[in-house]
């Protein structure tokens, strides 16, 4: 048994946001991408409103988060398949980025393609070995990797490489289009890229959602034995899927060390990969942009909470995760999704809509 | 099975026009990165002293962090009460962070773009100062820096706007070296924790101490950091046959070690055992009778003899019911070295501030001290001491503590160190 | 050697006993409690507040039976309306209560370790072979390992053991022969919670009481849960013990490296043999 969403509500919200809000009939499919194009530009313009450098400060550190949320989500969405080890990816790719640029004294442009290479190649690596697992043996041997990865980062063996606990200041060399250090840590300058990875990542997330190959995850997470049954082979298309969402978690920890230039061991802990989680299902698994919200509910949610004495942060996230399990596993972004479609259908029922009870 | 719409497939066409979109898009940033503003809180001449605390709340760095939490506001007032720098008084705000070296920057950030604090301090581990470094310049901050003890700080990363009032890890040793020679031991055994800064431990303990003819350092033993179980290593240390024990295991580690060795019936075994950083009053209670005879570097004698110290103890323990610390006697000298260069200036900005305690001498409550001018590194005595029964508690306490000369103490400034 | 032997088994029996409730759980009511270490982390700091203000073997007989009510509880009013769940829904769900246990611990005690003296008359020392060695592990062994036979032979001889082991491998059939399994799982639940709490209380003379103690052995005790096999309880055993002795030889004579031997176990065990050792798993 594998993650899977049963229950009407959200099967009516994976029909209705899955498909781009289509209906039969194509031409209606128009509007809705001249409104998601108006969005994206609009994003670019969120300087403009958030003001305050601490804010936009928090708006970076969440479009990162929410990235990493992105790729952690995509393999829940499509595969039902829940990583607990996925900051391998975020933090790994950090250190490599930092180490290549550092030690190696490569230049910005390299460096990010090495890191990233390298993601690509250890991805192929570990998911080779752990995607046949399913379910709780899956998401195990997932943490099972990132903590030896967690481990071994902190022995005295590699520190000269690492850091160790004194952490690695990251020396950046040479330009990417044109930016420097002191651009990338200006939050400004930041959040414009940060939202075009945003976009496109979920462009492109989209894309192999509705492929034929996005079909075939969900086939396999549907019902695998099927799949298989139908003469298709189930091994390649997960790893592929696996790949992608370890590069989507690579992107936003080369992100991360470009704009804090320091690297410290808790990005590759376990706690890391945790939050990524914690993100995806408060906002929403299920749907494109919901770790995006989450991750900015988290962010800022725990710069208002954490100030003056003491710290209880802890405690509203343990008691946000239950609630939102519990009571609304759509995450938040679902479950309005759902009220909406819920209305709109109370209006106008649609009569394309399979409804099981 | 879940039935689900067929959803049209998208056409090649569709998703080349998307994607260029996208990318003529990521050629915005340069367009942009020129609205963004570098702001800087001006205040006047004449206002307060305003002063950003952080320190953790929560994960292992919470016990001490919590201790700065409650010295800091007590420190201000005692100070402010005590006239200021020339009338101005220190005006504080806590910003706590979980331990994390992200959530240290998060909560700096939060002070410096937020509510325009130009001055650091709090409690940081060397993770999150090295961190905090590499902002300075960019946030245009003082970073006055009590407790993190990495040599590179003041080393390879060191910083114009960046002081530390607490001596480095290497002075630390120096200081313990120098005790050590007094104990007249010639066999050691060691064992600390597979970290950083339980291997430079080891190597310094071994150069310094092997330097004194005729005496011998057995291979070091490495548990690993939060270590549950040191059943094994123990069983190794009783049969090396050696007359001492050096010890580098901090906090929780060295409470699990000594008990465990005490267990053991261990600590009998040995004519000395001496550990660095391993103990302060904070896990006194948990250690009790298993830590009676360890020597080490205490940070700080509260029985200092002079008149800024007796009168701080006395106000100190009267407030909390027990003597201060090193954490927080460090953080105390960071602000009573800022308030004297707030009152040699007059003034609150970073630059001025900066350059006046670039080789700054001044009295605190540890006697005359100087931040270096090559390195910003605090030069000062330090001490050595021995844990002894405290008998008014019946618990136990510092105590034979003698201080260790400065020059003894000090090491050479690093040629990494470019200013 | 005989030394090491020892510390090996007594580390294992403390795994043991830690595992053998996450296996009871997830076997049976499909719960994959990462809340688990923070039961050990709360009965660790409350044996060590009872111990301080009463007596260790107070400790020893209260905190577990108190856990075992709240898990009878936990489970009446929490699990009992989520056992359609997937288990790893529950499994986010039990992180999340982790989460709000340790920080009300820290409201109760603060942030600072904790550390107990062993409890007479085990607080000496005893000669294994001209070593010495403290006889409080000892206890630690012997009533560790007394607990595990207990568990087992309760499961293997009383009618009860009977519906859980019926249970365990087919829930539904056993409901449909007449045992009321909603009582059933109650049960399990709080012999899981009690067995954190037996562990939590033996470990406090043991090693250091802190926050981070129960974050710190959770990720250790679920990879001898997944290495013995998913709700195996046999398997968990076997997976506890061994664990114990590769990581105590390893520690010795691989330094460093011998953290990563856990890790390294379980993505072995775990490639080679997908269903853990006891190769029951149905997920």
């Amino acid at each position: 048994m594998t993650l899977t969403s049963e229950d009407s509500m959200e099967r009516r919200i994976k029909a209705d946001v899955g498909s781009g809000n289509r209906r039969p009939g194509g031409p209606r499919l128009r509007p809705m991408w001249v409104v998601k194009v108006g969005l994206v530009a609009i994003g670019f313009l969120v300087p403009l409103v958030v003001t305050g450098p601490y804010q936009r400060h928090l708006v970076v550190n969440a479009a990162i988060l929410g990235i990493f949320g992105l790729g952690v989500a995509f393999l829940i969405r499509r595969l039902g398949m829940v990583s607990l080890g996925h900051a391998l990816y975020f933090g790994g790719a950090a250190y490599a980025f930092g180490a290549f640029s550092t030690h190696g004294g490569l230049d910005i442009v390299p460096a990010l393609l090495l890191a990233l290479g390298g993601v690509v190649a250890v991805a192929l690596a570990v998911g080779s070995l752990l995607v046949r697992s399913r379910g709780i043996a899956f998401t195990m041997l997932t943490l099972a990797f990132g903590q030896f990865v967690f481990t071994l980062a902190g022995l005295t063996q590699t520190r000269s490489v690492t850091g160790g606990d004194d952490g690695l200041p990251v020396r950046m060399n040479g330009t990417l289009l044109g930016l420097t250090v002191r651009d990338f840590s200006n939050p400004t300058t930041m959040w414009t890229i940060c939202w075009a990875v945003v976009t496109v990542v979920l462009l492109a997330l989209g894309l192999i959602g509705r492929s034929r190959f996005g079909k075939l995850l969900e086939a396999i997470r549907e019902n695998e034995e099927r799949v298989r049954f139908n003469g298709s082979n189930t091994y390649l298309p997960v790893l592929v899927a696996y790949v992608v969402s370890a590069l989507v978690a690579g992107i936003a920890g080369v992100l991360f060390a470009l704009y804090n230039s320091f690297l410290s061991l808790d990005v590759l802990a376990w706690t890391t990969s945790g939050n990524a989680l914690i993100v995806s299902f408060i906002g929403g698994c299920w749907t494109a942009t919901g770790p995006l919200w989450g991750a900015l509910i988290y962010t800022v949610g725990n710069a208002m909470l954490v100030s003056g004495g003491r710290n209880e942060w802890q405690l509203y996230v343990g008691v946000a995760v239950i609630v939102v399990m519990v009571f609304a596993k759509a995450g938040v972004v679902g479950s309005l999704q759902a009220q909406w479609v819920r209305r709109r259908e109370r209006r106008q029922p649609p009569v394309d809509l399979v409804r099981t009870s | 099975m879940n039935p689900q719409l067929p959803r049209p497939q998208l056409s090649r066409r569709q998703i080349i026009k998307g994607s260029a979109g996208v990318l003529g898009m990521m050629a915005l940033p340069g367009l942009l990165s020129a609205c963004g503003s570098d702001d800087g809180g001006s205040g006047s001449d004449g206002d307060p002293i305003r002063i950003a605390v952080t320190s953790a709340t929560s994960g292992a760095l919470a016990i001490y962090g919590r201790a700065v939490l409650d010295l800091a506001p007590f420190a201000a007032k005692y100070l402010n009460d005590a006239g200021g720098a020339n009338g101005r008084k220190i005006e504080l705000k806590i910003y706590p962070n979980n331990g994390e070296t992200a959530d240290a920057i998060r909560a700096v950030e939060s002070a410096v773009r937020q509510d325009g604090f130009e001055i650091l301090t709090g409690y940081f581990s060397s993770a999150q100062s090295a961190a905090i470094q590499q902002s300075l310049d960019r946030l245009g901050l003082l970073f006055i820096d009590p407790d993190a003890q990495a040599d590179g700080l003041t080393g390879a990363t060191c910083n114009p706007l960046y002081f530390r009032t607490v001596p480095s890890v290497s002075m630390n040793l120096n200081t313990l070296a120098d005790g050590v020679r007094g104990l007249g031991i010639t066999s050691w055994s060691a064992l600390c924790s597979d970290y950083a800064f339980g291997h430079d431990a080891y190597d310094a303990f071994k150069r310094l101490v092997e330097g004194q003819p005729g005496t011998t350092v057995a291979p070091g033993h490495f548990p690993p950091l939060t270590h549950a179980d040191y059943g094994s290593y123990i069983s190794k240390l009783l049969g090396e046959g050696t007359k001492g024990l050096f010890t580098g295991v901090a906090g929780a580690d060295a409470i699990t070690f000594f008990k465990q060795a005490s267990q053991y019936g261990v600590l009998d075994r040995f004519d000395a055992i001496v550990g660095v950083n391993s103990f302060d009053v904070l896990v006194f209670d948990a250690i009790g009778d298993a830590g009676l005879g360890l020597y080490g570097v205490p940070g700080y004698d509260p029985a200092l003899d002079n008149e800024r110290n007796k009168k701080f103890v006395e106000a100190f323990t009267k407030e909390f019911g027990r003597e201060p610390f090193y954490i927080e006697a460090n953080t105390f000298v960071a602000l009573e070295m800022l308030l004297a260069a707030v009152a040699e200036t007059d003034s609150t900005k970073p630059a001025a501030l900066a350059k006046q305690l670039t080789g700054f001498r001044t009295d605190t409550i540890m006697g005359n001290v100087e931040l270096r001018a090559e390195d910003h590194q605090i030069q000062r005595e330090n001490w050595f001491g021995q844990i002894v029964r405290d008998e008014a508690t019946g618990g136990i306490k510092w105590g034979n503590t003698t201080a260790v000369n400065k020059d003894n103490v000090a090491t050479p400034v690093s040629a990494e160190c470019k200013m | 050697m005989a030394i090491q032997l020892l510390n090996a088994l007594a580390y294992g029996s403390l795994l043991l006993i830690l595992a053998l409730g996450l296996a009871m759980i997830f076997g049976l009511g499909g719960v994959f409690n990462f809340g688990h270490g923070a039961l050990y982390m709360f009965s660790a700091y409350t044996a060590y507040s009872l111990s301080s203000a009463v007596s260790f073997w107070l400790a020893l007989v209260t905190v577990p039976a108190v856990l075992a009510l709240v898990g009878y509880l936990v489970d009446r009013g929490a699990f009992r309306f989520l056992r359609s769940r997937d288990p790893i829904e529950l499994a986010i769900i039990t992180y999340g209560g982790a989460l709000v246990v340790e920080n009300i611990v820290v409201m109760v005690w603060g942030t600072q370790p904790r550390a107990l003296d062993a409890p007479a008359p085990f607080n000496g020392s005893v000669s294994v072979l001209g070593d010495p060695y403290p006889s409080y592990r000892l206890f630690v062994i012997v009533f560790s390992l007394a607990v595990a036979i207990g568990i087992a032979s309760w499961l293997r001889y009383s009618k009860m053991g009977l519906h859980v082991r019926a249970a365990s491998r087919d829930l539904r059939m056993t409901a449909v022969a007449g045992v009321d399994t909603d009582r059933l799982n109650a049960v399990v639940a709080a012999v899981s919670f009690g067995l954190a709490g037996v562990a939590g209380v033996l470990v406090a003379p043991y090693a250091t009481v802190s926050i981070d103690m129960g974050a710190r052995i959770l990720v250790i005790a679920l990879i001898v849960t997944t290495v013995g096999g998913l709700g195996s309880i046999g398997g968990a055993a076997i997976a506890a013990i061994a664990l114990g002795l590769i990581q105590v030889t390893g520690d010795v004579n691989l330094p460093g490296w011998s953290a990563l031997t856990p890790y390294v176990v379980m993505i072995v065990v775990l490639i080679v043999h997908p269903r853990g050792i006891a190769g029951r798993i149905e997920t």
